[in-house]
């Protein structure tokens, strides 16, 4: 077909025929923006996700740039600096082998030059002062200044002690002035100084050449493109005429900023379904509602393209008509719904992000208005638009010319209606329109038959919570104290110096015993690096597997895991297993779970004071129950274990198998998971291992002290030992409460969003039933039927619609319920199932009110509406 | 010459017992410039008749040929191209839409055919109808007879190679009725333009060159009209 211009008579139509329908445009326009508000919240969120994902990595990283070449010559730096792919670059150098103030000995001050543009890369935030440029001036960290004493305050004098090169014996003292503090690395047991650039050619000296610890330059560098950072690296190595291969002479290493690589939140396709399926809600959602209204106003208006057909317009003219109109409300209603949806996902996205006891910084939980959130939230929406304006487009371009006809001629009335004051034949007729249209009738029920069923089963779930199994899993007694790096998963000690950095204070204990609030407690020692089972000594049950050496282990997720431990070329290191070895004191045995052996805690501590037994520790699933395929010792049996000795050969000691306990990973344990945990009285660690092993201590409280001892622990391990930790039940109690929280919002929101759809098209069903039997109407109130009576016909629709979706809510609620929500609930250990249709009852009157409000005040509405268009036709 | 000719046109609506013949073998031709008026009581199918004249519904069997074409062998789309460049209807209710004003109702069909308006022309009908002064009026400004000379005016506009009127007067009272179709008919004149009209009003059906009855979906009669017509 030739290309006709004819946009002019469309475009005049399409104007025309838009500012004819101003009550139609505001719906359907408020109905895009909400649309579209849902769709930027959605990807705001989505994207905040990925971007505080990444930049939380990043921290962890401790830099955002894409790499750094590491240990490199002044001269390997001036020519690798010159690469024409780096758009950005900065080096770190140590200018310390070792600061030997004895204020740094639990924890370590690290010195270092670091180019000032790579501040802001590497999260080196200056909380006062300014950055350091002359040699005697230095940036350090709040905490390091707090340990030497020391206000967090610009312009104060410290004095370092060091070694200089990793060689000298002697100590250089140099006195500095702080010219800034920057804020303390979370969750990092180290401090930093960094120097100027002037120090570094003042001492230049006494830096270059390198060692193995000082003088090296780490060059950060920073290019386009994210994607293969390792290759781009190699390749600024390669061209400038270095090796990456190790073994050749002018081998550069280099390390990818894997922040960039482990895009976990936008990699992880459970994510990624998540988002789909919660767009395609959106679409379907804003689908019913847009749909809806071109529906209504197609088929009101259906005479008139009618007419349009007659007189010439063809079908494709009037889609366009139709699509035009589509377009300008898009126009309408998306800016505001980008805005306002931006900010909503701006401030839902700090809820979602911690929910589930995910660790974000502040800080890192961030958002910034990328083009693509716009891009792809206007995207969408119009998409939606679209295919909701596609068949009422269809259905206009149909309309025959020769119905739009006959639709007027109607007008003489043909239709018979039977006078009627009775009441009785009003429901009846009421009920028989409900069957008019069973689509609509259909989508409007499962909508609001949906939303009180999201309610009915967000209730459940939150109802569901097993408070007690919550805390129970997580914390044995009211509190438990350790050092900080209990909590970090990094309580390993192998001699003093680590038990120093890793193990809990006997000050901190009686700190504790003092509070008038304290009941009872008991210490853990506990030795994770150096005991073993003896293989030869354990009778390894039928039920695990070994492999080719005899070794056993077990399969997870397709690989074998050895209880042994082999090397890199699969050589076998050690065949004996490496045991958690932990010494309790008898309050923590009235804690334990005894599942097998001997039940009696005064009979088992009195056995464990013999030295000969020990209790045995089976691991559990997330349910707390036994995993019997996992349980290696049984009560009874007799196991040696191996203890190493410095330079020496392991001493052996047999011991009996008097209980086996359930395994309390959080509270009886490292944290971490050990396969072999065996439990003896603290006097019988003491004999092996060192005294300083101290890993935790259990404590209970009075009753309703609670309170005191949070409060005293708080401000214990913030001001007297930071570097000491505790974990009580009130917090925990507290971390429940904000993921029911989130839950609930979540949830509610979601369903709030159902439920809108649910009563707009509830709305627009009335609305679209009165414009359709307009005429209809019109004939019943001439032979008459009186308002009143009509506004009752249409009330007890409404009600039948409340009550078809109170019957569906409670029988799809109920199976929703049983078999979903049950199921979902009986998977979290956190959960246990509990049977409600208390939402659904709740929700019952709101639905049968509406039934009876929406008619009326719609048929008022309308009432005065038709009057103006009457008045126009 | 032959501008417009049926061939064995049948509609049928429903089936078996309760099926109603609206037209049942319908064979009539109009000649170019003819002003012929079919006249029958209501139900007679008349209407029927003029829909598949205007290629507005389509029959259970036979054909209408227009300026040479079968226009049932179109589709859907083409159809209303075609309709739109050959035929201009004028109806009972005069169907103008409502949003747009006289002169944009007058002008739509051409520009929804992509043509150039020939103002001149378009001018000379506004004048004969005597709209000149309500251009920009709206249709639900302007009196039922004005309104209908809108429609008459529309449907002239695009040069239609036939125009189709269904009950032009029915809504009019009878001088109004008189005045609208005297208008119709001088130009008719004027432009040489061949006319179908629907009626069962006799009188004005007298003012045709030719009458065509139609009877339970059949004609009846077909004759001349003495010294009435155009052509006489």
């Amino acid at each position: 077909m030739r290309k006709v211009k004819n946009s002019k008579a469309v475009g005049r139509l399409s104007k025309k025929s838009f500012e004819a329908s101003r009550t139609r445009n505001i719906i359907a326009a408020v109905a895009i923006a909400l649309t579209s508000i849902l769709f930027t919240a959605v990807f705001t969120i989505g994207l905040g996700m990925v971007e505080s994902s990444q930049q939380n990595t990043m921290r962890q990283v401790g830099t955002d740039m894409r790499g750094v070449i590491k240990n490199l010559t002044k001269e390997q730096y001036e020519i690798l600096r010159k690469h024409p792919s780096i758009t950005e670059e900065g080096i770190d150098i140590a200018v310390s082998a070792q600061v030997t103030n004895p204020e740094f000995l639990k924890r370590h001050l690290e010195m270092h030059y670091r180019s000032e543009n790579l501040y802001k890369h590497d999260f080196i935030e200056i909380i006062d002062g300014r950055a350091p440029s002359a040699a005697e001036e230095v940036l350090m960290d709040e905490k390091s200044m707090e340990l030497l004493g020391l206000e967090a305050k610009a312009g104060q004098q410290v004095t370092i002690k060091m070694r200089v090169r990793t060689a000298d014996t002697e100590e250089t003292e140099r006195t500095f002035t702080v010219s800034g503090v920057i804020k303390a690395v979370d969750g990092m047991n180290v401090g930093f100084l960094y120097v100027s650039e002037n120090y570094l050619e003042k001492y230049a000296d006494e830096l270059f050449p390198m060692d193995e610890n000082v003088g090296g330059i780490n060059m950060s560098v920073n290019f386009d493109g994210r994607a293969d950072i390792q290759r781009a690296l190699d390749k600024i190595i390669t061209d400038s005429g270095f090796s990456t291969d190790d073994r050749a002479e002018n081998f550069l290493a280099s390390n990818a900023n894997w922040g960039y690589m482990s895009q976990s939140a936008a990699s992880d396709p459970m994510n990624i379904i998540g988002i789909a399926a919660v767009l395609i809600l959106i679409l379907a959602a804003g689908y019913l509602i847009i749909y809806n209204i071109f529906q209504i106003s197609v088929i009101r208006d259906i005479r008139y393209y009618g007419l349009l057909k007659t007189i010439g317009t063809t079908g494709r003219q009037i889609k366009k008509i139709l699509r035009r109109q589509a377009i300008k409300l898009c126009v309408l209603g998306i800016p505001a719904g980008l805005i306002l949806g931006y900010l909503a996902g701006k401030v839902l996205l700090p809820m979602i992000l911690t929910t589930g006891g995910s660790t974000y910084a502040e800080a890192d939980v961030k958002v910034s208005p990328q083009p693509w959130i716009f891009v792809g939230a206007a995207l969408f929406t119009v998409i939606t638009v679209l295919i909701s304006e596609w068949r009422p487009g269809r259905i206009a371009a149909k309309a025959s010319p020769v119905e739009a006809l006959h639709y007027t001629e109607q007008g003489k009335g043909k239709k018979k209606w039977k006078r009627s004051t009775d009441g009785g034949k009003i429901t009846r007729m009421a009920f028989s329109n409900l069957g008019r249209n069973k689509g609509r009738t259909a989508v409007v029920i499962c909508s609001l038959s949906l939303t009180v069923i999201l309610l009915n089963s967000i209730y459940t779930v939150s109802n569901s919570l097993d408070r007690k199994g919550f805390l129970s899993k997580l914390i044995l007694s009211e509190a438990v104290i350790g050092n900080a790096q209990l909590w970090n998963y990094r309580y390993c000690p192998y001699d003093e110096q680590t038990a120093a950095e890793e193990g809990l204070t006997e000050t901190f204990i009686s700190a504790c015993r003092e509070q008038e609030s304290f009941q009872e407690g008991g210490r853990i020692y506990g030795d994770v690096t150096g005991v073993q089972l003896s293989l030869d000594s354990w009778a390894v049950p039928d039920y695990i597997e070994k492999d080719k050496n005899g070794i056993p282990g077990y399969w997870r997720e397709g690989g074998w895991i050895s209880y042994g431990l082999y090397d890199d070329k699969g050589e076998l290191l050690l065949k004996d297993l490496r045991a958690a070895y932990f010494g309790i004191e008898k309050f923590v045995l009235s804690k334990m779970t005894i599942i097998e052996g001997e039940k009696d805690t005064d009979t088992i501590w009195e056995k464990l004071q013999t030295g000969n037994y020990l209790i045995y520790a089976a691991n559990v699933d997330d349910d707390n129950t036994v995993i019997e395929e996992y349980v290696k010792h049984h009560a009874g049996e007799r196991i040696t274990l191996m203890f190493e000795e410095e330079g020496e050969k392991p001493t052996e000691k047999e011991y009996e198998i008097l209980s086996v306990i359930k395994r309390h990973q959080y509270s009886l344990s490292d944290r971490t998971g050990n396969d072999f945990e065996y439990y003896v009285s603290a006097e019988e660690f003491k004999k092996h291992c060192p005294e300083s092993f101290l890993m935790n201590y259990l404590l209970d409280t009075k009753e309703g002290k609670e309170a005191e001892m949070e409060t005293f622990l708080k401000d214990y391990t913030e001001n007297v030992e930071p570097d000491m930790n505790y974990q009580s039940r009130t917090m925990v109690q507290g971390q429940m409460q904000e993921m029911l929280g989130t839950v609930t919002l979540v949830g509610t929101l979601l369903a709030g969003m159902i439920g809108l759809i649910g009563v707009l098209n509830f709305i627009n069903t009335i609305l679209t039933g009165m414009v359709t039997r307009k005429r209809e109407f019109a004939m019943m109130e001439a032979i008459g039927m009186t308002k009143r009576q009509l506004v009752g016909m249409l009330t007890t629709e409404g009600v039948c619609y409340a009550g078809i979706t109170i019957i569906c809510s409670l029988i799809l609620g109920s199976a929703f319920s049983l078999g979903i929500v049950r199921m979902i609930s009986n998977g979290l250990w956190f959960l246990k199932y509990k049977f409600t249709l208390l939402p659904v009852l709740v929700a019952s009157p709101v639905l049968i009110l509406l039934g009876i409000l929406v008619p009326g005040v719609v048929y008022r509405l309308r009432r005065q509406e038709s009057i103006v268009e009457e008045i126009r036709e | 010459m032959e501008i417009l000719k049926t061939e064995d046109l049948k509609k049928y609506y429903g089936k078996g017992e309760t099926c109603v013949k609206a037209l049942d073998g319908v064979n009539f031709s109009v000649e170019k410039g003819e002003f012929v008026s079919i006249v029958g009581t209501s139900g007679s199918g008349k209407s029927t008749l003029l829909n598949m004249l205007g290629g507005l519904d389509r029959p259970t069997a036979g054909n209408v040929t227009v300026d040479g074409k079968n226009i049932f062998s179109l589709k859907e789309e083409a159809l209303t191209i075609f309709r739109r460049r050959k035929i201009g209807f004028v109806f009972q209710s005069y169907n103008l839409v409502p949003v747009l004003n006289v002169y944009e109702n007058i002008v739509l069909p051409i520009e929804l055919d992509g043509k150039k308006v020939d103002k001149q022309f378009v001018r000379s009908v506004i004048e004969i109808l005597g709209l000149e002064k309500k251009i920009y009026a709206l249709p639900s400004q302007l009196s039922g007879g004005q309104q209908q000379r809108v429609a008459i005016a529309r449907a002239l506009a695009a040069k239609p190679a036939i125009l189709l009127a269904d009950e032009p007067t029915g809504n009019l009272d009878s001088a109004t009725s008189t005045d609208v179709l005297g208008l119709l008919k001088i130009t008719g004149e004027r432009f040489g333009q061949t006319m179908v009209m629907i009626t069962h009003n006799e009188e004005i059906a007298q003012m045709a060159d030719r009458i065509v009855r139609i009877e339970d979906g059949k004609i009846t009669s077909d004759a001349g009209v003495k010294g009435g017509g155009l052509h006489a």
